[in-house]
């Protein structure tokens, strides 16, 4: 009806053939094609396809990643780039932008209705089956004024030509909405890779796309909010596009949260930071309406914001998607938007849906399963890739498991005749061949949608092939669309108000870097704990038994957190299975590779965070216990091969020492690097007190004083890398007064009590000042206090024996600072990381 | 009738919770046969107390514990004063058959009590049993009435004999359970026969202070030590009919709705998510007072 709308087409299309994009396009942009045709062919095969390897080097440098669908190794496949751009005139682009701002205007009266007063519903113009069946219909939404009544903030649309040239919209996204920064990407490395290429054609820029998002967000924000605060609120590292969800938050400059990083507290939501609850205006959700809210929405579902409708119901917060857009998914409702449009805006559908059949109709459903396999079928509203079937690939009795199950629930299927795809040259080792290739464009919903110049094209990776999708192994391309005058100009940034105060760290971020420190530190000593005991068991194994030792061990095996009856066990007492005990029982919550894997998925969890380089050697040091442990007969089981252990213990160091030298290389010195050098310090002098204090007290049973001191304190000094220190110092043979005192008080010694502590107090002061909240439980108070005690204690007096041999009182004042260590670090998450002491930000 | 109301919730945590975000669904909701005069809702810790009307006008209260906390207590105290029930339905001359072609026109409205849902699923053995109770030859008015003494006598009355999360194919299993899986298994029946019929959430007077009633009720109930949950069944006439299907008899003057829904998942008293160690101990404690007094004003709390 509206194809004398379109540009003027060219070449007879048979109705089987999909349409060629560039012998379908305008003379003009025929012309452009031509030209980039040109400058693409006029190199050399070999350049053309280092032109391609290269593109692919940089997007795996940018980590332009998707999981892959079929993929179960949850590695991150690196999405290619074709060099052969799609180009959009100006005047097919204007045709699109009206179809899709009318087609978005729609969706957001469809839901305005749907969650109010049902009017489509009760006039029979919808049947109310299609709504009411769909689980992505939110009761509790019903009735939840949304701001401004826009449900639709941003919305996606997948397009292509149907044989006869039409546009015709294949999927609607308009509760959540993927793919813009793939363009933005595409875009980025082919003016890397093929400059020349721009010259052809005034292209449309597309940088300021994650800016004028941001700033459209704003504006939906609820009235008493005087500056905006936003957030992109994704599920985390386990979703298969959270590339795009941290790329589009760090391009808009605002915090990429999870459901745990928010906390609802009297009507409102906050982001939970290292200063303080911030109070937050606008939540831009990249994902479904059953992870926003467990109680008002999900079904018993772990993880949600609780209470985040409770907020939208009193206007506090605005959530973009609205919370019940997902309904959005139907394929049904979308097939009836010719008739929804009649009835909310009273005119045609300026782009049709593509032809579906929505088998909840009874004659439609028969239509499917008389022609099933000629027919594309999928599920009515879950867009699972898995939830597709393509009639003419399917084996007879998939066929026939299939049309059963249509029988049994008609209502939970569509089908449509073929995916509609036009066909568009792609760069490969014979030039240019043709391939299937699919549009997606992006629009900014509100009372006058506004479609952004920016677009993304997805081709097959093969020629024939008809999956374009990233999840199954699609290329990109970029997508052109020409300047014309008529653009409409970007609305101003008039009446934006920008937050004035910066941001502090989310609290996520701060403990898991906290951990970071503390369990990569904690892997470092008990693996230098483990090499030194091994080697002087080496060296003295001609005078002493193993059991000789056992004191010690015991005493670090304590201090360090393995199971004390541990080396009570018969072939403990044998020497034997220690190193697969401490270094590799990943059952041994102290054991080094326990250490390592809570390290890691620490850091994992903040990927985005951490520099790369560092994220490497973790992952590196992981590797090492995974290897270590997979040599049966070495370490893994049996009697240990020394060389073996010394080599993965040799390992181990390198790397923990690249890890320290790399996190103070590459890491900026802000407030993030705080918390896991307090990780790291917290960590260490809890150790070393407690090794200390595991030594004294053995050293407080033993008879033979005069043997056991001589070997063990040399030992200790060994082990906790201070043997040097010590000897400069004092040059003389241990005692238990100076190892003490070196241990606790000396300034200079990074692994001293004292060292320790002003190493935290500097990080609480620089993060938090001095005066902030110096209240009676505050972290910087009990460190400073604990730090003057360290510092002025004699420690002749704790060690003296006092009368009738009554022990040194040490040991007991050991024990009371290290309970004074690990209540800082209590004080420290909760004031912090938990917010259990309330500080609301205004 | 004129009740005092005591419905307290304890929850103890083996270790402390955090972060502890609840609905509740404690309130009696007001309608004809029954008017709230008034009610509170203690919590310890003392937080704030946010409400609104849920899809099903059920009055629902949010609260938020963003501390640590080692128990929760709720506290719901209300007075509500109970109507006679006027029965709608045994009035009715028709079949099953017959009145499902009166549904019809309200179709829209009670198409989620036609629906199977969370605790409610269809099966094929439900469906014969559906067939066989409630042929669509019957007169309504009495199929319902056996299907009411049926479940009564059929399955035995044993408190935990089921978790909170039976659905009715588990009750069918073991042929025990509580008031709310009578409830969703006489609920089921009546969606496969294509008879809309929803959930209520509420108490019971189960002592009556005098040995005789005015509604010929027994003086002994069941469902006192907690909420007690019965049937609504939709009649032709466009009234939701009460029927009680632990007790055997209809909704009287001694029942005391809270909300509706389709089944207990939409209506739970209390709901909530916490951090913290998953182990938690659950007390209720439910105290239904007649009062000899009528309250001085009946005043709907609407104004």
């Amino acid at each position: 009806m509206l194809v004398e709308e379109l540009p003027a087409r060219k070449g007879s299309l048979s109705e089987e053939a999909a349409i060629d994009e560039v012998a379908a396009a305008s003379p003009g942009t025929r012309a452009d094609y031509a030209e980039v045709q040109r400058l693409l062919l006029r190199r050399p095969k070999a350049a053309l396809s280092r032109l391609s390897s290269e593109a692919l080097q940089i997007m795996r440098e940018l980590g332009v990643t998707f999981q892959l669908y079929r993929d179960d190794s949850q590695k991150d496949h690196i999405v290619p780039l074709d060099l052969f751009p799609r180009i959009l005139d100006a005047a097919e682009w204007d045709f699109l932008a009206r179809g899709i701002t009318q087609r978005t205007t729609l969706w957001n009266a469809f839901f305005k209705d749907i969650y109010d007063s049902q009017e489509v519903l009760k006039t029979g113009t919808l049947p109310f089956e299609l709504v009411y069946d769909d689980p992505h219909y939110q009761r509790s939404a019903v009735g939840v004024r949304v701001t401004g009544d826009v449900y639709v903030h941003a919305a996606a649309y997948d397009l292509a030509r149907d044989s006869s040239g039409r546009w015709r919209v294949i999927e609607d996204y308009v509760s959540t909405s993927g793919g813009a920064s793939y363009a933005l990407q595409s875009r980025h490395v082919l003016t890397r890779v093929c400059p020349e290429l721009f010259k052809a054609a005034d292209v449309a820029p597309i940088h300021g796309y994650p800016t004028e998002l941001l700033e459209h967000l704003r504006r939906f924000a609820h009235a008493a909010s005087t500056e905006p605060r936003v957030v992109v609120l994704s599920s985390g590292l386990y979703n298969s596009a959270h590339y795009e969800h941290s790329y589009l938050a760090r391009s808009m400059g605002v915090p990429l949260v999870r459901d745990s990083d928010l906390i609802v507290l009297n009507t409102r939501v906050f982001l939970k930071t290292i200063g303080g609850l911030e109070p937050i205006d606008v939540i831009f959700r990249v994902v479904d309406d059953w992870a926003l809210d467990p109680l008002a929405l999900g079904t018993d579902e772990k993880g949600g914001v609780p209470g985040l409708l409770s907020c939208v119901r009193k206007g506090t917060v605005t959530v973009a998607n609205a919370i019940g857009a997902g309904l959005g998914n139907n394929r049904a409702l979308s097939a009836s938007l010719a008739r929804l449009s009649r009835f909310y805006l009273n005119e045609p559908l300026i782009i049709p849906t593509v032809e579906r059949f929505v088998c909840f109709d009874q004659d439609q459903c028969e239509n499917v399963l008389g022609d099933l396999g000629n027919l594309c079928v999928s599920a009515v509203s879950d867009r699972s890739f898995n939830k597709v079937w393509r009639g003419p690939e399917l084996p007879g009795e998939e066929l026939a498991a299939l049309r059963s199950r249509i029988m049994a629930s008609p209502a939970e299927y569509v089908a449509e005749r073929y995916l509609p795809l036009t066909m568009l040259p792609s760069c490969d080792a014979n030039g240019l061949t043709s391939r299937h290739a699919g549009l997606r464009v992006f629009v900014f919903g509100g009372p006058a949608p506004r479609l952004y110049p920016i677009a993304l094209t997805r081709s097959a990776a093969k020629p024939g092939s008809r999956i374009i999708s990233s999840g199954l192994g699609g290329e990109l391309k970029d997508t052109w669309i020409l300047r014309a005058p008529s653009h409409d100009p970007s609305p101003s940034s008039a009446g934006v108000v920008s937050p004035t105060r910066r941001l502090r760290l989310g609290s996520r971020i701060a403990e898991n870097l906290y951990w970071m420190g503390r369990y990569a530190e904690r892997a470092e000593t008990t693996t230098r704990i483990f090499k030194v005991l091994h080697q002087i068991q080496l060296e003295d194994q001609a005078v002493q038994t193993p059991q000789a030792w056992a004191p010690l061990w015991e005493a670090l095996a304590r201090a360090t957190g393995h199971a004390s009856n541990f080396f009570k066990r018969p072939q403990m007492r044998k020497g034997q299975g220690l190193a697969r005990y401490v270094l590799l029982d990943r059952e041994n919550p102290s054991s080094v590779a326990a250490c390592l894997e809570r390290c890691r998925d620490n850091a994992q969890a903040i990927r985005e965070s951490i520099p790369p380089e560092v994220w490497v050697i973790i992952n590196r040091l992981h590797q090492i216990t995974e290897e270590a442990s997979g040599f049966p007969g070495e370490i893994a089981a049996g009697p240990p091969d020394t060389a073996r252990v010394l080599e993965v213990v040799e390992q181990l160091l390198n790397q923990l020492d690249a890890l320290t030298g790399s996190a103070s290389k590459n890491s900026l010195r802000d407030d993030g690097w705080h918390f896991w050098s307090m990780g790291v310090n917290v960590d260490r002098a809890v150790t070393t007190v407690l090794v200390l204090r595991q030594v004294f007290l053995k050293l407080a049973a033993e008879k033979e004083l005069k043997r056991f001191l001589d070997a063990n304190l040399d030992a200790l000094l060994r082990m906790l890398s201070c043997l040097y220190a010590y000897r400069s110092l004092y040059q003389a043979r241990p005692t238990p007064q100076n190892v003490a005192n070196l241990l606790l008080q000396d300034r200079q010694l990074p692994r001293s009590l004292l060292h320790c502590l002003e190493r935290i107090s500097e990080s609480l002061t620089t993060v938090f000042g001095t005066e902030a909240r110096d209240e009676k439980a505050s972290p910087r108070r009990a460190c400073e206090q604990l730090k003057a005690e360290v510092a002025f204690t004699d420690l002749a007096i704790h060690l003296a024996t006092g009368k009738g041999s009554k022990p040194a009182r040490l040991p007991r004042w050991l024990e009371e600072v290290a309970g004074r260590l690990n209540g800082m670090s209590t004080a420290i998450s909760d004031h912090y990381l938990y917010h259990q002491a309330i500080n609301i930000l205004r | 009738m004129f009740f005092h109301i005591e419905h307290t919730t304890e929850y103890v945590y083996s270790q402390p919770a955090t972060e502890a975000f609840s609905e509740l669904r404690l309130r009696p909701r007001d309608s004809k046969r029954q008017k709230v005069s008034r009610h509170s809702t203690l919590i310890q810790p003392a937080v704030l107390v946010e409400s609104y009307l849920d899809y099903f006008a059920n009055y629902v209260e949010t609260i938020s514990i963003p501390f640590r906390h080692n128990k929760m207590v709720v506290t719901s105290i209300c007075e509500v004063s109970t109507y006679p029930v006027i029965d709608a339905l045994s009035g009715l001359d028709l079949s099953i058959g017959e009145a499902r072609q009166l549904f019809g026109e309200r179709r829209r409205e009670v198409h989620d009590f036609l629906r199977p849902s969370g605790f409610i699923q269809f099966t094929p053995e439900l469906n014969r049993m559906a067939r066989e109770l409630l042929p669509p030859a019957k007169s309504l008015a009495q199929a319902i009435k056996d299907l009411n003494t049926h479940i009564h006598t059929s399955y035995r009355y044993a408190p935990g004999a089921t978790h909170v999360g039976a659905t009715v194919t588990d009750f069918l299993a073991i042929r025990k359970g509580v008031c709310q899986d009578f409830a969703h298994l006489m609920i089921c029946l009546c969606r496969l026969a294509g008879i809309p019929a929803r959930y209520v959430s509420g108490y019971i007077e189960s002592e009556s202070p005098s040995p005789t009633t005015a509604d010929k009720t027994p003086a002994k109930l069941i469902g006192a030590a907690a909420s007690h949950a019965w049937v609504e069944v939709y009649a032709p006439n466009h009234c939701w009919v009460g029927f009680d299907p632990t007790n055997n008899i209809m909704e009287g003057e001694r029942h005391v709705q809270i909300g509706i829904g389709r089944d207990f998942h939409d209506v739970t008293p209390l709901k909530g998510v916490f951090k913290g160690r998953k182990q938690q101990s659950l007390s209720v404690a439910v105290r239904v007072m007649r009062t000899q007094l009528a309250p001085e004003s009946v005043i709907p709390s609407t104004s």
